[in-house]
């Protein structure tokens, strides 16, 4: 950032004014003190926003690196579920096998059941109580 | 085919043939019901319904109708 405060300063020291009896004088006019005053103040000013840019840029930056952390979270729970989905999938797998075992148990049961009607030998009433017996309902 | 995928394909298949062999036993254990009521003995012969006979051999795959 350029210094003005050379400037600043020969602007209040003013211009050599010259008298009758030969004598000078160094004055400042108003408008050269308007100005002091003016780029004093400019100066003040810039180095507020200069110091305010640089905290902006230290948040941004530290905000940049919790975006970045939590990017990283994110990537992390990604893979963890990503994970737990395929496992899930395994289980249901293992589940549905597991389904079909007791299924195919039950059918071979209800296939003994029904076979002797399927060969329409002489029945019995234990036979028909059989049947009701393989589906659930009393003895 | 993923192998989830077919053993859940395999399960529902199982869970449909459970359902059709109950449905072709169920008017078996409902004469026993019938037959319950009329003092009849274990080891008398019943007349079993010949439509129920051949819907069993049919849930059976066997040479049904």
């Amino acid at each position: 950032m350029t210094d003005y405060s050379d400037l600043v300063k020969r602007l209040r020291v003013g211009t050599t004014e010259k008298f009758r009896d030969g004598s000078s004088e160094t004055v400042s006019t108003a408008l050269e003190r308007e100005a002091a005053d003016a780029i004093e103040l400019l100066q003040r000013e810039l180095k507020c926003a200069n110091e305010l840019w640089e905290q902006q840029k230290e948040l941004a930056l530290e905000y940049l690196a919790d975006i970045e952390k939590a990017n990283e979270r994110i990537e992390k729970l990604e893979r963890i579920a990503q994970k737990q989905a395929d496992n899930l999938n395994v289980l249901r797998g293992s589940i549905a096998n597991y389904q079909v075992g007791v299924h195919e148990a039950r059918i071979a049961e209800l296939e003994a059941a029904l076979k002797p009607f399927a060969d329409c030998k002489v029945m019995t009433l234990s036979d028909l109580r059989q049947a009701r017996k393989v589906l659930g309902e009393k003895e | 085919m993923s192998d989830n995928l077919v053993a859940r394909l395999r399960e529902a298949a199982a869970a449909d043939r459970i359902k059709e062999l109950e449905a072709a036993l169920k008017p078996f254990a409902d004469e026993a019901d019938e037959y319950d009521g009329l003092g009849v003995q274990d080891r008398d012969k019943i007349f079993v319904p010949l439509a129920a006979c051949r819907q069993a051999r049919k849930a059976l795959g066997e040479c049904g109708e």
